[in-house]
């Protein structure tokens, strides 16, 4: 792997290999829990997390597994963290848990975990597959970031549960202005995720197909 | 180089690759045993939190709650203050029975054979004024829905309702579990006459005392929380006849006294 340093490393997943707008992985998730800014955010971190030390570890395991197994154990270790991390949330955050549901519980199947793994992780030594993951998870995260600010400014009029957009401002009050009930549903999500992509693609010229 | 290669155990061979599947496997169910027993404690502490603050929703306490610092001992002392032991389980007769009224999850009495079925009451102490908080549960569009209603003494008021949900849709039907929606149930009447005791109804119609507007988009999780009531209150019938007849024997014994005064 010649283009294996650190600071390369570390900036891929945020433009040119960012795992939702150009390898559009996690995208289930990335529609499930952006309704509101706060569960997005503790989602991106709990990705972050995972993806950061499933590399780390596997890094660490990879001249020891055995190759009929390597799938398995990837799963395990990813499977290990998700738990963990699901029920330090019920511990601590209790409230953000309750939104983000089963949500937590299914970043085992978010493929971004596995792909890096099995592209990355196997291949590298410990220190680098670490920052791949959290680069990598983090990437993930501000799509979900941006995707969640959007449609919690206009779907609710908040940002944070803090109202943005005043409260003067709706026909409720005599005002001209209607939350847009749309943008919270899933498939405007999709659309929103479509529109980035197609912002990130036009900007960066090298991801547009010939 | 060669030397130490050949020294090395082969690393796809089948033994070594089901002494490290067993060896990994013990230490991952070892890992998350220590990290589920440890955390149990404040996972738990975090669903009884819960679960008075939505009881003390229900009757208007703990408003304060989202702007404390420490969240969870404030609901603990309002929840000794205006309930604290004030709270029993019930029969369908209406009488009391021996059990925790905290500890009981109408989930789980809804499943048992009716004779055996002990609904919670959580009796609210604020001054001289009482009022019962009554547990709910019942279904939505996409999962169960559930709550407390709290009810003014004469048990005919309605003094506040709290309903939350697992999966409805957000904007929609989930807006039952929002403050604007639980509002319109205040001072609203149980209506006696009907097999729906209050009725939500299609937004925009008159209002009178047993209705209040549903939720544009989340008709059938609205139907479900009218359902809900309905089929929760005909459980709790017994326990609300029973009190009202308690409290016009007591008002007619002070009418009496002060006759005979």
């Amino acid at each position: 792997m010649s283009s294996n340093n650190g600071l390369k490393v570390f900036t891929t997943p945020f433009n040119s290999g960012n795992p939702v707008t150009v390898l559009v992985l996690g995208v289930c998730s990335a529609l499930a829990v952006t309704v509101k800014l706060q569960p997005a955010i503790v989602m991106a971190i709990s990705v972050t997390v995972v993806t950061g030390f499933s590399n780390l570890i596997i890094s660490f395991m990879r001249n020891t597994i055995p190759n009929s197994i390597r799938i398995i154990v990837q799963l395990l270790v990813i499977a290990a963290l998700v738990i963990l991390v699901n029920e330090v949330l019920k511990a601590y955050v209790y409230d953000v848990s309750k939104q983000l549901s089963v949500y937590v519980g299914l970043i085992i199947t978010n493929c971004i975990l596995m792909g890096r793994l099995e592209a990355f992780a196997l291949g590298n030594k410990p220190v680098p597959s670490f920052v791949d993951g959290i680069a990598n998870g983090m990437g993930y995260g501000m799509i979900l970031i941006i995707v969640a600010f959007i449609r919690e400014l206009l779907g609710s009029g908040t940002l944070f549960g803090m109202q943005i957009i005043p409260e003067s401002w709706y026909a409720a009050n005599g005002g001209f202005y209607l939350n847009n009930g749309l943008i919270i549903l899933p498939p405007m999500a999709l659309i929103i995720l479509g529109c980035i992509i197609w912002v990130h693609r036009s900007i960066n010229k090298d991801l547009q197909d010939k | 180089m060669e030397n130490s290669d050949k020294k090395k155990i082969n690393i796809n061979g089948n033994t070594y690759t089901v002494i490290y599947s067993v060896v990994i496997v013990v230490v991952v169910a070892v890992l998350l045993t220590i990290a589920s027993t440890a955390l149990k404690p404040a996972q738990q502490r975090n669903r009884e939190i819960e679960k008075k603050e939505n009881i003390l929703k229900a009757v208007g306490k703990a408003a304060d709650a989202g702007n404390v610092n420490d969240k969870a001992s404030y609901i603990e002392q309002e929840y000794e203050k205006y309930i604290g032991n004030n709270s029993y389980v019930i029969d369908l007769s209406g009488n009391k029975k021996d059990g925790d009224a905290f500890k009981t999850e109408l989930k789980a009495e809804l499943v048992k054979p009716e004779a055996e079925r002990f609904l919670p009451v959580f009796v609210c102490k604020d001054g001289e004024q009482l009022r019962y908080v009554l547990q709910l549960h019942g279904k939505g569009l996409w999962g169960p829905i559930w709550g407390y209603i709290a009810f003014e003494s004469d048990l005919h008021t309605v003094a506040g309702v709290v309903f939350d949900h697992e999966g409805e849709t957000p904007g929609l039907g989930a807006e039952i579990s929002t403050e604007p929606f639980q509002r319109q149930f205040e001072k609203k009447q149980i209506d006696n006459e009907s097999n729906l005791p209050i009725i939500i109804q299609k937004p925009g119609g008159a209002l009178n005392n047993h209705t209040v507007d549903g939720i544009s988009g989340g008709t059938i999780t609205s139907r479900g929380v009218q359902q809900m009531l309905a089929d929760n209150l005909k459980l709790y019938k017994g326990f609300i006849d029973k009190i009202k007849s308690e409290n016009e024997n007591n008002s007619i014994e002070t009418n009496n006294k002060n006759q005979e005064q």
